[in-house]
């Protein structure tokens, strides 16, 4: 991804803050599956399809269940092609 | 204000202070334009709850289903929040619809839901029809026997419990079949078997009320199974569609809920000028405006056709232009490619008033509530000004692109109709039969004298299977002159019709200008000595006409006939049916009580008698009043 690593995790931040239907400040780059109440399995998924619709990415079935933190997602992210 | 960057605080902002209308047509623009998941969940976190939705009507929805549909979900209610109306979902537990639907006490007859969706797949209740398995021409047949048993007992089942609405998956038609093009030579290769599960399916929901077929397969053909089926989701979350396409599964979704309950859309009111034709009559003149001479190449007949189509499906058609009228009448009646004409309309504003205001005018002169008008215009600026000051009305949101125009008339789901009655076909002819009934009260010199020139004729009869429908869809429609307001399904009709303690009754009103068609309703629980009116209502195309003097007389000298010695109704008071309010009270009833806003009315059948009105000629009935 060809953006600042701030700008990402701002980015992320209020997608997730979309998914679990919270507002953005309640989140930050640590937030996590076990600090975040909305975070369980089935929003898992849709933060990773959001994820991917809004960064344009392909994340895998493999790297999705790893990916439980905003930080994280981000440093998946960044590491990911463009389409 | 076009800017989607800008929406979402703009949404907040509407939200926030209770601008209902602009929170709709925001958050229609937003979710047309970016239908992402994201924006779903902004959506679906910032209006319900907030002042703007406070009074946007809600639907409980319960998906029972075969495979993943979470994802789904927030787009379903983004699909609600678009038009104004609040989708409260449970979802099935995973693949557990057949126990759901089967064990009574499972959570979803405890939910009770306004709708059930039925989500099932071609690939997980017929294996042997989706993937290529060679099984067979013997094997394809049992299995459109099992499915279709399976089907019909897990539906029936759900009939015997509820009297809610169903809507039914059908089946996708498989992408890849064992014999290639091969298969599709034979009536039972596996592509015909999943169209024969398909045909029955139609038959089953067709021959049982409130029982709707989806058409997934054409859904997934319309955007093309290439597009629709992800491998990958489906391997790793049982998720078999794209990304992308969920809004579509979605929207598909909330024609059902929207077109299951009491109707949310009844008029449609169109502009003019640039709407239905090109140019401006004012202007350019009766030659000058732009109307081709073909419906394939000209965008405005397009637009025209679409909306003909919907007065066919019973959509009220009505004006409102800035105009000069003589000049908007000269297009209207005298340009030979228009498709619309004057008689399609109920009501026509044409002048230079605020459009807010002449909405709520062409409301009070259809009698319909101003929630149920849909606004037409090819301009923004007016858009968002009824947006803004006739925050009930829902207002399209059109494309710049003239060409787009008819589509987005013909893909408003809130027009939507599952079943079309008899009335729905007529009901265009009716508006404007209405208007010369007007014409005549206006010449006459006293009331009797126009109810007798009216020349009525009335038939009650008992319900049957053919006139359920319409029984219950005066039910989910009629606010104004309806004494309780319950609303009642097919079903829920026909269980009255089929219990020894209830009477079911239709009335049909005709008159020298046309047939009105079924426009009222009489439930009654008929006990020995008490006969009591669960409902009594009357559509409001024949309020003002002592059509309900007519219907209690009649139902006073059924009780009276039958040994009953008194006849008991109750008014519960809504925000809409201030027009029935004095009936009991103004035909002999005496005050019997109260119980929190309702009040209950009784008729002593031994000592009085309700006059049948001398100009209503009662026709053909089962009974007559004594």
């Amino acid at each position: 991804m060809n953006v600042s690593p701030d700008d990402l995790v701002a980015r992320l931040i209020e997608v997730a803050a979309d998914v679990f239907g919270v507002p953005p400040t309640a989140l930050t780059a640590e937030s996590s599956s076990e600090t975040v109440e909305a975070w369980d399995s089935i929003s898992h998924l849709n933060l990773m399809l959001a994820v991917e619709q809004a960064c344009g990415v392909r994340i895998e079935p493999e790297q999705m269940v790893e990916l439980t933190s905003i930080g994280r997602i981000a440093a998946a992210v960044r590491n990911m092609p463009s389409p | 204000m076009s800017d989607v960057e800008q929406l979402r605080p703009q949404i907040a902002q509407a939200a926030a202070h209770g601008h209902a209308g602009l929170a709709r047509g925001l958050a229609a623009r937003l979710w047309h334009s970016t239908p992402t998941l994201a924006a779903a969940g902004f959506l679906g976190k910032t209006l319900p709850g907030s002042p703007a939705a406070e009074a946007w009507p809600k639907r409980r929805v319960f998906v029972l289903r075969s495979f993943t549909v979470e994802p789904v979900i927030p787009a379903l209610i983004a699909e609600g929040l678009a038009a104004g109306v609040i989708f409260d979902v449970t979802v099935g537990d995973f693949n557990a619809y057949t126990q759901e639907l089967l064990d009574p006490g499972s959570r979803l007859y405890a939910a009770d839901p306004d709708v059930a969706i039925l989500a099932v797949q071609t690939r997980d209740i017929a294996p042997e029809l989706w993937a290529g398995t060679r099984a067979g021409p013997a094997a394809h047949a049992a299995a459109v026997d099992r499915v279709t048993a399976e089907l019909t007992t897990l539906v029936d089942t759900f009939r015997s419990r509820t009297a809610r609405p169903l809507v039914l998956h059908g089946l996708d038609l498989p992408v890849q079949t064992a014999d290639g093009i091969g298969d599709s030579q034979r009536a039972t290769g596996q592509v015909n078997a999943v169209r024969e599960i398909n045909r029955r399916l139609v038959e089953i929901a067709a021959g049982r009320p409130d029982v709707y077929v989806l058409d997934y397969d054409r859904l997934v053909a319309r955007h093309g199974s290439d597009r629709w089926y992800d491998e990958r989701l489906w391997a790793s979350a049982r998720l078999p569609l794209n990304t992308g396409l969920m809004p579509a599964l979605a929207g598909e979704w909330a024609r059902f809920l929207f077109a299951t309950g009491p109707a949310l859309a009844k008029v449609l009111v169109c502009d003019l000028d640039n709407t239905l034709w090109g140019g401006v009559i004012g202007e350019d003149g009766l030659e000058g405006i732009l109307l081709g001479d073909n419906e394939e190449t000209c965008p405005y007949l397009r637009t025209q056709r679409a909306i003909l189509d919907l007065y066919d499906r019973g959509i009220i058609l009505a004006i409102c232009s800035k105009n000069n009228p003589d000049d908007a009448l000269q297009a209207l009646e005298r340009h030979e490619r228009m498709l619309l004409r004057p008689h399609h309309f109920a009501a026509m504003r044409m002048n230079w008033n605020d459009k807010p205001a002449n909405l709520a005018e062409i409301a009070a002169e259809i009698s319909v509530g101003r929630d149920t008008l849909v606004f037409l215009d090819d301009n923004p600026v007016e858009r968002e000004h009824v947006m803004q000051h006739a925050p009930e009305v829902r207002v399209l949101d059109l494309p710049d692109d003239v060409q787009r125009f008819a589509d987005v008339v013909r893909r408003f789901p809130l027009f939507e109709r599952l079943r079309l009655t008899a009335e729905d076909r007529e009901r265009g002819a009716m508006y404007a039969q209405q208007r010369c009934r007007d014409e005549l009260q206006r010449s006459a010199t006293s009331v009797e004298d126009y109810y007798r020139s009216l020349r009525m004729r009335m038939q009650i009869r008992t319900v049957v299977p053919e006139t359920l429908a319409r029984a219950s869809q005066l039910t989910q429609k009629t606010n104004q002159f309806n004494m309780t307001t319950r609303r009642y399904t097919e079903a829920e009709i026909a269980a009255f019709a089929a219990a020894a303690s209830h009477r079911v009754w239709t009335v049909q009103v005709a008159d020298r200008f046309g047939d009105n068609g079924i426009v009222g309703l009489l439930i009654v629980e008929a006990g020995p000595e008490e006969w009591r009116i669960d409902t009594l209502l009357m559509s409001c195309r024949v309020i003002g006409r002592t059509v309900e003097t007519a219907m209690l007389a009649w139902l006073a000298a059924q009780a009276r006939a039958a040994g009953a010695s008194r006849l008991v109704g109750d008014f519960i008071p809504t925000k809409k049916n201030a027009p029935a309010a004095d009936t009991f009270a103004g035909h002999g009833f005496a005050p019997g009580g109260e119980s929190g806003s309702a009040t209950r009315w009784v008729f002593p059948l031994n000592h009085g008698t309700i006059q049948f009105p001398e100009w209503i000629e009662l026709i053909d009935c089962e009974a007559r009043p004594a």
